[in-house]
């Protein structure tokens, strides 16, 4: 069932479910776009005739340009067992641009041709500060401790997949169940069938079968039809004179983007596939902006998973059948009809799956001793898991957080809150930069359970730069004393203070031995 | 998984090492000298560059161990049975 060309693998049995995590996973996302931008009244048109063809042209491109990297990988090492990063549109940067750049752009007024032209003018910017970023990925990798970037994919991969793949089971139990404990069974039990058919395949294949015996599957071909990306580089340069006002929304997300595509990168480097970090920044900027030149509204990264799918034998041709698919899905308008045959429990299977191996990475992978920075750097992420809740729950009933809650406890539902004993403060201005967050705590208690309390307050400082200019602790960048992250600035700051005292008078003052087991 | 973050145990008492030396697992070492050399870089609570990558003995492979001198643990400032990072 192997092919191959050359010594490199050219198809293996597991990527049938790495093109189920990679392409499924992201036409939820389109499904997700497409419905957010119904909902402002952006017509058809523009939403199936330039959006998600955009999208689907720098999925495409990210896809090839991964396998690429695959190839070379694969290559260099000789290696047959290389697999590819996976690509896909960053989540949280697709609900920041929806959410704070696309609709206050449609409530400000302006038509949904002109937002449009803004949302691809933002993604653009987006795609060349990632490019940047590309340039000083490599150094900053060296700088902050595994532990401080496994630890924060991991905590993605808590709050966000592993838990949304298990919840999904539970939504449909009967169908769920036997389709996770088969993939269970298999992947971490080590059962497989005599050919070596990858389990993670078994349980995808089962799940269809039984979806559509259960009666759970309804194909949708509203969606079908034949539209071809259109090249709009006047709509993006025209659109930039209307983004300059959420330049510090931008900004932040893309320094969030691109350090979510290096702590990803990370994770696919501890797992065994040693990619160049600046190399796939640029590539991830890069595709960002071609695909905003043909319409897409929202950045493309890295995603999570890449352990996943290496341990259930994914290669690297999962990523360019996934090209395929993206194409044909833009041309012909698939993505509707392949969603309605792959039910979500079924995907949700493959997020299950890669979120527990990132979590057990992160703690195979990082030496025993940094467990208490591992811990830590999951917090940020469940803060940012209850407030997303939280927020989505109120927009329900129609209540915008952003716009009710004043964090001074003055309104009634933060009143409300604090009464009932939520410590809700923290929990936003932990939301606001998680990963950032996530990274910085991590890296100081790794850096002070390796007795290096002096890089540990250059850790604090940073933070206080980031919370200073509100890359950090704040919805959008600000500066100045009244603002939301100043607080946190000058917590970060004494916490600095004590750690390098401590680091210039330890040795007069106190007995610090080499080793010290805390647990 | 991969194994460039090992257990360090003392070294081998017949091992006259001159340089710094860490001994680790073939295909752990064959992957490393594939992508830097022979040399890396040790990560414990304090990073030691240029530090020469050697096979363990028969009886040490697949153990996820590695075996370091005395020397470069204390460089390392880690003490046996703590772990490093290979980079």
């Amino acid at each position: 069932m192997e092919r191959t060309l050359g010594h490199v693998g050219l198809f293996r049995p597991g990527d049938l479910g790495g093109v189920v995590y990679s392409y499924f996973g992201n036409i939820i996302n389109f499904i997700i776009i497409a419905y957010a931008l119904q909902g402002i009244g952006w017509p058809d048109s523009i939403i199936y005739g330039r959006v998600i063809p955009g999208l689907a042209v720098g999925l495409m491109l990210g896809c090839l340009a991964y396998a690429w990297q695959g190839y070379r990988l694969a290559k260099k090492t000789g290696r047959k067992d290389v697999t590819a990063l996976p690509s896909g549109v960053s989540t949280p940067a697709m609900f920041v641009y929806l959410y704070g750049v696309i609709y206050p752009l449609h409530y400000s007024g302006l038509s949904p041709e002109m937002c449009w032209m803004a949302a691809t003018a933002a993604c653009f910017l987006g795609g060349f500060i990632e490019m940047l970023g590309g340039f000083i990925g490599p150094f900053i990798r060296r700088l902050i401790p595994r532990v401080a970037m496994l630890g924060t994919v991991a905590g993605i991969g808590l709050v966000w997949m592993a838990t949304a793949g298990l919840f999904e089971v539970y939504h449909d139990p009967i169908l769920g169940m036997p389709v996770v404990v088969i993939a269970i069974i298999g992947l971490i039990g080590g059962y497989v069938f005599k050919k070596r058919i990858p389990m993670l395949l078994v349980s995808v294949v089962f799940g269809i079968v039984w979806a559509l015996f259960l009666g759970r599957v309804q194909v949708d071909t509203s969606t079908l039809g034949v539209s071809l990306p259109v090249l709009s580089i006047g709509a993006v340069f025209q659109g930039f004179k209307y983004i300059i006002p959420f330049l510090s929304v931008i900004i932040p997300i893309e320094v969030y983007n691109f350090i979510e595509t290096m702590d990803n990168v990370e994770s696919a480097i501890a797992a065994g596939d040693e990619y160049n970090v600046g190399q796939t920044q640029i590539i991830d900027g890069v595709c960002t902006m071609v695909s905003a030149l043909f319409g897409s509204i929202v950045p493309n990264t890295v995603w999570l998973g890449h352990a996943g799918l290496k341990k259930s034998e994914t290669g690297i041709s999962y990523s360019w059948i996934s090209a395929i698919l993206y194409a044909l899905s833009s041309v012909f308008g698939l993505y509707g009809f392949m969603n309605s045959l792959m039910p979500a429990v079924v995907a949700s299977i493959t997020f299950l799956w890669c979120a527990m191996l990132m979590l057990v990475q992160a703690y195979t992978d990082v030496p025993r001793r940094h467990g208490a920075a591992l811990a830590i750097a999951l917090i940020p992420h469940l803060a940012d898991a209850l407030y997303t809740y939280v927020r989505d729950a109120l927009g329900a009933f129609g209540i915008y957080l952003e716009e009710t809650l004043t964090m001074n406890s003055s309104d009634e539902i933060s009143q409300a809150m604090i009464n009932y004993g939520v410590v809700w403060k923290g929990v936003v201005a932990m939301h606001s930069g998680a990963i950032i967050t996530s990274i910085l705590w991590a890296t100081v208690v790794a850096f002070i359970i390796d007795r290096r309390l002096d890089k540990a307050s250059i850790a604090f400082v940073v933070a206080s730069v980031l919370s200073f200019f509100g890359f950090i602790h704040s919805p959008a960048l600000v500066v100045g004393v009244a603002t939301m992250s100043f607080p946190y600035a000058v917590g970060y700051l004494l916490a600095a203070v004590i750690c390098y005292a401590i680091h210039l008078g330890h040795k007069k003052i106190m007995d610090v031995p080499r080793r010290y087991d805390y647990v | 998984m991969d194994v460039k973050c090992v257990r360090v145990l003392r070294s081998y008492e017949d091992a006259k090492d001159t340089k710094k030396v860490i001994y680790i697992d073939e295909a752990a070492r064959y992957a490393l000298i594939k992508q830097w050399g022979d040399s890396v870089m040790v990560r414990g609570r304090r990073d030691v560059k240029n530090v020469q990558i050697k096979p363990l003995k028969e009886l040490d492979q697949d153990g996820f161990i590695a075996r370091a001198s005395e020397t470069l643990i204390d460089e390392l400032y880690i003490e046996y049975g703590e772990e490093v990072l290979l980079i």
